[in-house]
């Protein structure tokens, strides 16, 4: 289901103006970040599976979100890595090291992928929350942080990811 | 023997298809002999994330060996998930 909605995205007016390799990128973040939801909580979910997945488009930029009440991040990778401490240092791992929560597959680099296209990069960015923990890359970022602080929106023990892509 | 990817789908991006994908290539695509490429076109397809493509390219590789070979690609997406898997 998630894979048929992200298909439908290109249909949006804001993302049909994009170019090419653009399209391409914010496809494979977007595809890796929801997929996310569902490879990890398979079996797991607290009370509603699925994720909440939505996009918003204007003139001058493409905002996406991806919300589920799944394990989050460091209950996820608690398994792997038992002292992993605190939300903060579980959602950086995630995002810096390829690791992934469900060893022995060997898996972990869609995170570090969604980094390495989104970080530096002055007209994107990202914003993610899991439990306590808050993690925020690119250009973008700050305007996205600010977006979800004053929406009162909270990701609890789940993952609230929102990705900015403004047009150049 | 060449596989248009792009008959799989042309946004590429979970694991999970991935590795149906992969069943299908070793089931119904097979390089003659043990010299022929394996060849994997990717035009025309829109969006290749990583997971997918580790998948197949793990698979693949564990069959075919270095027979298996990715066709030159402009797409931001392939060259991406390329570096990060280390192919």
């Amino acid at each position: 289901m998630f894979q048929g909605r992200l298909e439908r995205v290109v249909a949006d007016p804001g993302v049909a103006r994009m170019d090419t390799q653009s399209l391409s990128l914010i496809l494979a973040v977007t595809g890796e970040i929801g997929n996310n939801c569902f490879d990890h909580n398979l079996g797991q979910w607290r009370d509603q599976p699925g994720c909440w997945f939505g996009l918003s488009s204007t003139a001058e930029s493409v905002v996406i979100w991806v919300a589920d009440r799944g394990q989050g991040f460091c209950s996820t990778l608690r398994r792997v890595l038992p002292d992993i401490g605190s939300d903060q240092n579980a959602i950086e791992i995630a995002y810096e090291q390829v690791i992934s929560g469900r060893y022995p597959e060997r898996r972990g680099n869609g995170l570090k992928f969604v980094r390495n296209v989104i970080n530096g990069n002055p007209d994107k960015g990202l914003y993610c929350c899991s439990g306590s923990g808050r993690l925020g890359f690119g250009g973008a970022c700050g305007e996205l942080e600010t977006l979800a602080a004053g929406s009162g929106l909270s990701a609890g023990l789940g993952v609230f990811t929102v990705l900015q892509w403004r047009f150049p | 023997m060449r596989i248009r990817i792009e008959k799989f789908g042309k946004v590429l991006v979970s694991r999970p298809a991935g590795r149906e994908a992969l069943l299908v290539m070793l089931s119904a695509f097979r390089p003659a002999g043990d010299t022929e490429p394996l060849e994997l076109d990717f035009s025309d397809c829109l969006s290749i994330a990583p997971s997918w493509l580790d998948e197949v390219l793990t698979g693949l590789k564990k069959e075919y060996g270095e027979r298996v070979v990715v066709l030159p690609s402009a797409n931001r997406s392939l060259v991406e998930s390329l570096r990060m898997i280390g192919t």
